[in-house]
């Protein structure tokens, strides 16, 4: 199961200086790698445009969906306010007047962060139901065989919880209702949120994160009680074991005396 | 199917070539080479530790697991009947109830075909307890009154019968069966693939380890059984002997076949997963899946003209036993048996319809 880091995106932090323009734009157009706080590598590159943008550069296009990983779907437009943003879950291109440009990036790394916390919950959960088909029994009950399985269990439940954890840290701000009196930040954080349906697949994994947290909790407790009774089974078997040694001793001691 | 560990084969095959050699010396010369007492005590600890593998294969299948006792249980009833059998028509009636490895293997199976659940420490302890009681119960049953010339004899009386079954037959629960018990508990250690299993790391090393220590264990008791005093020397211990089995002995044995097989599962099973020894691998596996087979053909081979020899020149059919011929043809002789044996029945492949365990599979399984 993939982990994403616990550090969650809220306000995303510049980790580089601006890295370089892009062939075909102007050189006030400039790509900077920010980090959005899931991990090391976690960043997003933003080119950020200046000025007001009638016609959009195809360049702009081609740049975004470079970046884009195959498994990410297709970037999108959102115009809002003559500002004009392209989205990918790895790059984006902001192209506003000046002015605009640090408000519309700090909405943008904050809503990217959290769908990327919400992508790696989703992946995370997508490539573990199988897993979670095979350990399902266990959740009933424990049996022996599973004594060794133990610690990948914990491992399971100890993965969800941190996921569980990553969703409800970001709950707050992916659920709340919008800001009144509204900004230009918190409208185009609230247009991205909406256009990558981030509350509807917060819930849904949230959800999903509720059915993994449910199995491995009871599939621990199983263990824990069978463990419990395990040991005291064990305790109980030496006693048994001795008591009949006992008896095998007295009953052969009066094998031998009636041989006699 | 059984999942077969070329580790086991190979031993359990060095078992039955160590018996077929010291019988066919022992029987027909009266000489006993000095690797007696090497073959029996591993051929005991395998069948416990295939008896877990086999068990394991079964419940990988789906087997229920009163099926998987049920199939058990008749398997070790027909081991022990064989036994018989095997005692009646090999040693003839008056050695019926002489207590041979069959009736004791045929009486671990069913024993843990029931066990098979208990917590591997349990099994241990069980064991260990075995180890320990052995010298006591020997001694309270007067273990030298029932061995008369290094033989074992007792009154056909039902106290008698069950003390030899018990303590001081050939091969005697007590504390044979601990081989057994702790063959299949160091199988369900060694032989558990995945998390918690140590099939695939370092299970080998320690388990060598253990036997590595139980035969200096064994060694230091030999050492120091001379500076003991009486009760202790000549009762808890007792020296190097198979008949009866000290605990010098079984001890050294146990930590014997554990290091053969910590070393035989490291050093064997990756070489025949690899196809490499294909030849030395085969023999063994054909020895290793017959060994019931020729645990009994041998004898016959080997006896039954003697007894019938030896009856039609003096009446007498164990007239020529331990003085049939010289040490060096009795050596020739079970080479030979031995060598047609490996021929016959990779002849017959793995179609095995003339054999005990084909036998024991159309009866019990």
């Amino acid at each position: 199961m993939k982990e994403p880091d616990h550090r969650a995106a809220s306000d995303g932090n510049r980790s580089a200086a601006p890295v370089t323009g892009v062939e075909g734009l102007p050189a006030s157009a400039i790509v900077e790698r920010l980090s959005i706080g899931i991990g090391n590598d976690d960043a997003i590159e933003i080119l950020s445009m200046p000025g007001e943008h009638l016609e959009i550069p195809r360049a702009v296009d081609a740049w975004v969906d470079a970046g884009a990983g195959a498994d990410e779907g297709p970037s999108f437009w959102m115009a809002f306010q003559g500002c004009r943003i392209r989205w990918s879950p790895s790059r984006c291109a902001i192209l506003a007047p000046a002015d605009r440009l640090g408000p519309i990036r700090g909405a943008v790394i904050e809503v990217s962060g959290h769908d990327r916390i919400v992508r790696q919950v989703e992946r995370s959960f997508e490539a573990t139901w199988p897993e979670l088909d095979a350990d399902a029994s266990l959740a009933f009950e424990f049996e022996e065989r599973a004594v060794r399985r133990r610690g990948e269990l914990r491992d399971r439940l100890r993965r969800v919880l941190h996921l569980r954890a990553l969703l409800a840290r970001i709950a707050p701000v992916v659920l709340a209702p919008p800001i009144y009196p509204p900004t230009l930040a918190s409208q185009v954080a609230d247009r991205l949120r909406e256009r990558l349906r981030l509350v509807a697949r917060h819930d849904a994994a949230s959800l999903q994160a509720d059915v993994f947290r449910d199995t491995y909790d009871m599939c621990g407790q199983r263990a824990s009680d069978f463990m419990l009774a395990r040991a005291g089974n064990r305790l109980e078997w030496v006693v048994i074991v001795l008591l009949a040694t006992q008896l095998l001793l007295w009953m052969f001691e009066y094998l031998v005396m009636a041989g006699q | 199917m059984t999942a077969r560990f070329a580790s086991i084969d190979l031993l359990r095959a060095i078992a039955i070539i160590s018996m077929v050699l010291v019988h066919f010396t022992e029987n027909l010369a009266g000489y006993t080479p000095p690797f007696a007492g090497v073959g029996a005590p591993l051929f005991i600890f395998l069948s416990g530790t295939s008896f877990f593998i086999w068990s394991e294969s079964l419940v990988a299948s789906g087997r229920a697991d009163a099926a998987i006792t049920q199939t058990s249980v008749r398997r070790g009833l027909f081991i022990f009947a064989a036994g018989f059998a095997f005692n009646l028509f090999v040693w003839l009636p008056e050695d019926i109830f002489n207590w041979d490895v069959l009736t004791l293997i045929g009486s671990a199976l069913v024993l843990l075909a029931f066990m098979r659940h208990l917590p591997r420490e349990v099994l241990l302890l069980i064991g260990a307890v075995l180890l320990l009681l052995a010298p006591i119960m020997r001694s309270m049953a007067d273990y030298g009154q029932y061995w008369e010339n290094r033989h074992f004899e007792c009154d056909l009386t039902i106290s008698d019968v069950l003390i030899g079954y018990l303590v001081t037959g050939y091969f005697p629960l007590v504390p044979w069966l601990a081989l057994s018990f702790l063959g299949y508990a160091t199988a369900s250690r060694l032989f558990v693939q995945g998390p918690g299993g140590t099939g695939g790391g370092s299970g080998w090393l320690r388990l060598a380890a253990i036997g590595l220590a139980l035969v200096a264990v064994s060694v230091v008791l030999l050492a120091v059984r001379p500076f003991l005093a009486g009760p202790v020397a000549a009762g808890l211990l007792g020296g190097w002997t198979m008949f009866p089995p000290t605990t010098e002995y079984m001890v050294g044995m146990l930590g014997a076949a554990m290091l053969s097989l910590g070393l035989a599962h490291r050093f064997v099973d990756p070489l025949a997963q690899a196809g490499r020894l294909p030849r030395l691998v085969g023999i063994a596996r054909t020895m290793s899946q017959y060994s019931l087979t020729i645990y009994v053909v041998h004898h016959v081979v080997h006896l039954w003209p003697l007894w019938v020899y030896g009856y039609s020149e003096t009446g007498e059919p164990t007239a020529y036993w331990m003085r049939a011929t010289s040490v060096g043809m009795s050596f020739a002789l079970a080479g030979a048996f031995l060598l047609a044996c490996v021929l016959v029945l990779r002849a017959i492949g793995s179609r095995r319809p003339f054999s005990l365990e084909a036998l024991m599979r159309w009866v019990c399984d």
